[in-house]
């Protein structure tokens, strides 16, 4: 056994444990009280904090602000209405006249992808902000009152999600004229599920938290129990589905839109281009690069916001660094 | 005095959140622990009792910062490769967690979970090992080992999960268990079950003790030396009798007279600490107690106390302790038993 | 400081609270968890009223049960005379205002998304009291908790848990209850915060006449503080009596060795007690052993006690006892073990 009685100058260098190893303890074991130094901070503060120091969400706000002021700005700058056709200037690239150059009819590619681009935001916001209003109203009453009004409810998301959604929306597709806001309702209503699920899935776990045994012990009725006490808690995750569910709509426009069914020519989403251009990927692929790029930026833009959304409004521990 | 089995130099442990400074959850930590020893570690949340063990066995997340040494039988475990490491944990260091639930892998066996550990050390024989830890059941007293052997970790309930840990803690004959908060989880009459368990076994394999806990009774029950923990720093430590009887530390004395006790006599009031334990992430300059401690004077604001010995064996860090008032040992009526 | 004579102000009579176990695919309820198995106690005003068991006891559902916070299955409650488990919805508001739970987590207790002046002047809101006004209230509670005033505008996460605490306690004083039910209060606390709320509960039920019932698993801190002590065991209650007597000459073996388990901090003491360690585990609530429940797991038991349930008979006046064979005048189970 070596001898290491011997003194020897304490060891000032600093370790860190071996690298791979499953973190074994848990926050609770360094302590949490916080010292009343700054200003009280609501909720929303903190979480505004946070987000602000996500820095990919924000970089997806700064985008999303950009692609929307440019969608419903941009076609200001340009002397083209988005059906203007001129056969003269027809399938032309990008040029300083036509910036994203012409498609088969010789219409501005530039205001066209812009005006595309305003449906696609706008259908995506209407989808979101419909999903997450049923989503969250149905799955508030499954998992608040629980019994039959639970069972009920559960079988109809389980009816839903078994709903292949595309097939649904080509035959409705195929049979009805749709403009914006039915394609809007049409995909909220197949994606309302995740969100009553996400809903749900928190009210039954915050119903039996003391607090709100504290409030009925207090009298409170259950009306007051959801708007107060629970909604506040499940607005958080509700809001980052929404945006979610925007994204996943955007999605399923376009390829709505690619597949000629959905809003019809002459008006324009970023999905028709795409399909206007496939016949064309060999000689112009811009044609096709363009509304395709947009939908990518779209759809990143949102996923950012809601990461950053996600990560602020469920706070994990600060000390995870 | 013979070679301790475990001496730790100077350890300090830091965890560093985005943009805060460094919070040290251990400050310069010094204390040796000898062969067949039970040395308890007593305080409360925020007193660095647990992150010190942790972070002798490398079971901290990576962005821990721990500076100084923990020579356990000659080799530094403060720096050791991970590999090296793994040889000595579960095999010549066991350690016993809090919570029996999380502590096991719910998706095998309790009894492949305890062969795996016998199994990883070195003996090859995979029929043996199942045999080994049957045996080890039987040894802590769950009932019908050789059924429960091959059960899964749900099937079992606290306390015998908790037996269980015990069992593959001295799977492999450890010299040094080290046992935090081994009873908190558990009800009172499974408490004393475990605990008596816990004893035999350590007896059995002839270990020493580190015994994290905050419940002084359990420390009585089973301690020979005790070492009492606050913000991070030892600030009493001596031989049991003496932390009970003779406490010379104000944090100490808080803790022995705010308990309500099953012995004493039927006084109308506790005397509690006033204030909270403080954060690691901002402790005062001075003594960590001072904002709480009765016997505070300006020197106390302005530094830390050293530890001091006082005695043989027993060791304050205190500006005041040759100050404190004498200490009556508090009445003791019998108690049915 | 029992008052005799004086009417109870809560009266329990034979309470049961069982949970059905569903499982398949219809729901079917295939047993019960049986939490509270009939339950019969009295507190009167201005005692403190202790309840004390290990998991599995009932203690917690008792105490939920009582303010119909869980619906109990059968057995009833009154306040002030008044039925509590026969009270329509509107009926029971009322009631309530006279009682009220501190509960034990202090993390899950207070909203985190509300300031802690909402939080504690709800109780008032809910019950007319227009927002100013219950504020104003709600800051007096604060600083009878010892808080400051200002500190209503701060959220629950920037107080430790016992700050915390203390506001769920200022929260349950709002409506001047008469009956606070206080379930595990400090049991998730620090030692040396403990005795802190243990004090203030103990000043604050002199100071606004308040009747306790203390719901714990730490013997220690119920004797401290109680004035009669009931002792569970798997739903039912198997010793009743005052404080002095429970420690003094329990009768029940579950009590004895309960009392003998728990570690004391006194060296000498520990290293010469004769303890009696109960073997084996608690049994599970869905799955009580027949006759004594506590039967498997006692050391004295015989043929007699897997047949037939004890029921809780008086052994002397004001001890309650639900054993076949009880252990009086301070015999110890040691002694009749061996």
């Amino acid at each position: 056994m070596a001898d290491t009685t011997a003194e020897k100058p304490v060891d000032r260098t600093v370790h860190h444990p071996p690298g791979g190893e499953i973190a074994a303890i848990t926050p609770s074991v360094l302590d949490d009280v916080v010292v009343f130094s700054e200003a009280p901070q609501s909720f929303g503060q903190q979480a505004w904090k946070r987000f602000r120091s996500h820095k990919l969400a924000i970089l997806g706000a700064i985008l999303l602000v950009l692609l929307v002021l440019a969608f419903y700005l941009a076609p200001l700058f340009s002397e083209y209405e988005y059906d203007d056709i001129n056969v003269l200037d027809r399938a032309q690239g990008p040029s300083w006249d036509h910036w994203f150059g012409t498609d088969d009819l010789g219409r501005d590619l530039f205001v066209r992808a812009m005006r595309g681009g305003r449906y696609s935001i706008s259908i995506s916001v209407i989808t979101g902000l419909i999903a997450a209003a049923v989503g969250g109203l149905l799955g508030a009453l499954a998992g608040y009152f629980g019994g039959i009004v639970d069972t009920l409810i559960s079988y109809v998301i389980n009816l839903f999600l078994t709903i292949p959604a595309i097939a649904v929306l080509l035959v409705l597709g195929v049979k009805f004229q749709l403009d914006q806001y039915k394609m809007a309702a049409l995909i909220a209503a197949l994606v309302w599920t995740r969100g009553a699920r996400v809903v749900r899935a928190l009210m039954l776990q915050f119903k039996e938290r003391e607090f709100v045994l504290a409030a009925k012990s207090a009298g409170a009725t259950s009306s007051r129990i959801i708007i107060k006490h629970l909604m506040p808690n499940v607005a958080g995750a509700l809001l980052v589905e929404a945006t979610l569910l925007a994204g996943t709509a955007i999605i399923l426009e376009s390829t709505l839109s690619f597949l000629g069914l959905g809003i019809q020519p002459p008006e324009t989403t970023l999905g028709i281009l795409i399909d206007e251009a496939k016949g064309s990927i060999d000689t112009s692929p811009a044609r096709i690069l363009i509304p395709g790029m947009l939908v990518v930026l779209i759809v990143l833009a949102i996923n950012f916001i809601g990461d950053g959304l996600r990560d602020a409004l469920d706070p994990q521990q600060e000390l995870e660094s | 005095m013979s070679e301790p089995l475990l001496r730790v130099t100077d350890l300090s442990v830091g965890f560093r959140a985005k943009g805060k400074p460094l919070a040290k959850a251990v400050r310069e930590l010094s204390f040796d622990v000898q062969r067949g020893e039970t040395l308890a570690v007593v305080g409360e949340s925020g007193s660095g009792k647990s992150v010190s063990a942790l972070a002798m066995l490398g079971l901290l997340p990576g962005t821990a910062e721990i500076t100084g040494s923990a020579i356990f039988d000659g080799a530094d475990l403060v720096g050791m490769k991970s590999k090296e490491l793994r040889t000595y944990r579960g095999r010549r260091i066991a350690m016993i967690f809090q919570d029996p639930m999380t502590a096991f892998h719910p998706a095998f066996t309790i009894g492949n979970q305890i062969a795996e550990t016998i199994l990883v050390h070195g003996l090859d024989d995979k029929e043996g090992a199942h045999r080994q830890a049957a045996d080890l059941l039987e040894m802590v007293g769950v009932p019908e080992p050789g059924i429960r052997v091959d059960q899964y970790p749900h099937e079992f309930s606290g306390g015998m999960r908790q037996r269980a840990m015990v069992a593959m803690a001295i799977a492999n004959k450890p010299d040094l268990l080290i046992a935090d908060e081994p009873t908190t989880a558990l009800d009172v009459t499974i408490q004393a079950q475990v605990m008596e368990v816990l004893a035999e076994m350590q007896r059995e394999v002839d270990a020493a003790m580190i015994l994290i806990t905050h419940d002084l009774g359990v420390v009585a029950n089973v301690a020979d030396r005790v070492q009492v923990m606050y913000g991070g720093r030892i600030v009493e430590r001596s031989v049991v009798d003496n932390v009970f009887y003779r406490p010379r530390n104000p944090y100490t004395r808080g803790l022995l007279t705010s308990l309500p006790r099953l012995d004493g006599a039927r006084t109308d009031r506790l005397e509690p600490i006033k204030g909270s334990p403080p954060s690691i992430l901002s402790m005062p300059a001075g003594c960590a107690f001072e904002p709480r401690c009765p016997h505070a004077t300006d020197v106390c604001k302005e530094r830390p106390a050293e530890l001091e010995s006082l005695w043989l064996e027993h060791e304050s860090r205190c500006h005041h302790h040759a100050e404190l008032p004498d200490w009556g040992t508090p009445v003791t009526d019998e108690v049915n038993a | 400081m029992s008052s005799n004579g004086s009417a109870p102000l809560l009266v329990v009579d034979d309470l049961v609270t069982h949970f059905p176990i569903r499982s398949g695919f219809l729901k079917r309820t295939t047993g019960w968890v049986q939490a509270v198995n009939g339950v019969s106690l009295s507190v009167h005003p201005n005692e403190t009223v202790g309840i004390v068991g290990e998991s599995g006891c009932g203690k917690t559902t008792l105490g939920r049960s009582i303010l119909r916070l869980v619906e109990p299955t059968s057995g009833r409650v009154t306040v002030n005379g008044e039925s509590i488990t026969d009270a329509s919805a509107g009926e029971l508001r009322d009631l309530r205002r006279e009682m009220q739970m501190v509960f034990q987590d202090p993390y899950a207790s207070l909203n985190p998304r509300m300031p802690v002046h909402d939080i504690v002047s709800e109780p008032l809101q809910i019950h007319g009291t227009p927002k100013g006004k219950a504020r104003e209230m709600a800051s007096d509670f604060l600083a009878a908790v010892g808080l400051l005033p200002e500190h209503g505008n701060r959220y629950p996460h920037e107080f430790s848990g016992g700050q915390r605490q203390r506001i769920g306690i200022a929260r349950a004083l709002m409506l001047e209850p008469d009956l606070v039910i206080l379930d595990e209060p400090v049991s998730a606390l620090d030692v040396s915060i403990q005795a802190q709320v243990i004090n203030l509960l103990e000043d604050l039920q002199e100071r606004f006449d308040l009747t306790y019932l203390f719901i714990a698993h730490d013997l220690s801190v119920v004797r401290h503080i109680s004035d009669r002590i009931a002792v569970m065991y798997l739903g039912n209650v198997v010793e009743l009596t005052d404080r002095d007597t429970l420690y003094e000459a329990p009768a029940h073996p579950y009590t004895q060795a309960l009392l003998s388990a728990i570690p004391v901090p006194d060296p000498h003491l520990e290293a010469t007690r004769a303890r009696v360690v109960l073997q084996g585990d608690i049994p599970s609530p869905a799955n009580p052993p027949s006759g004594c429940r506590f039967r498997t797991r006692c050391p004295i038991a015989t043929d007699l006690c897997a047949e037939e349930q004890p029921k809780l008979t008086e052994l002397s006046p004001g001890h309650e006892v639900a054993c076949h064979f009880p252990l009086a005048n301070g015999e110890l189970l040691a002694d009749r073990v061996n």
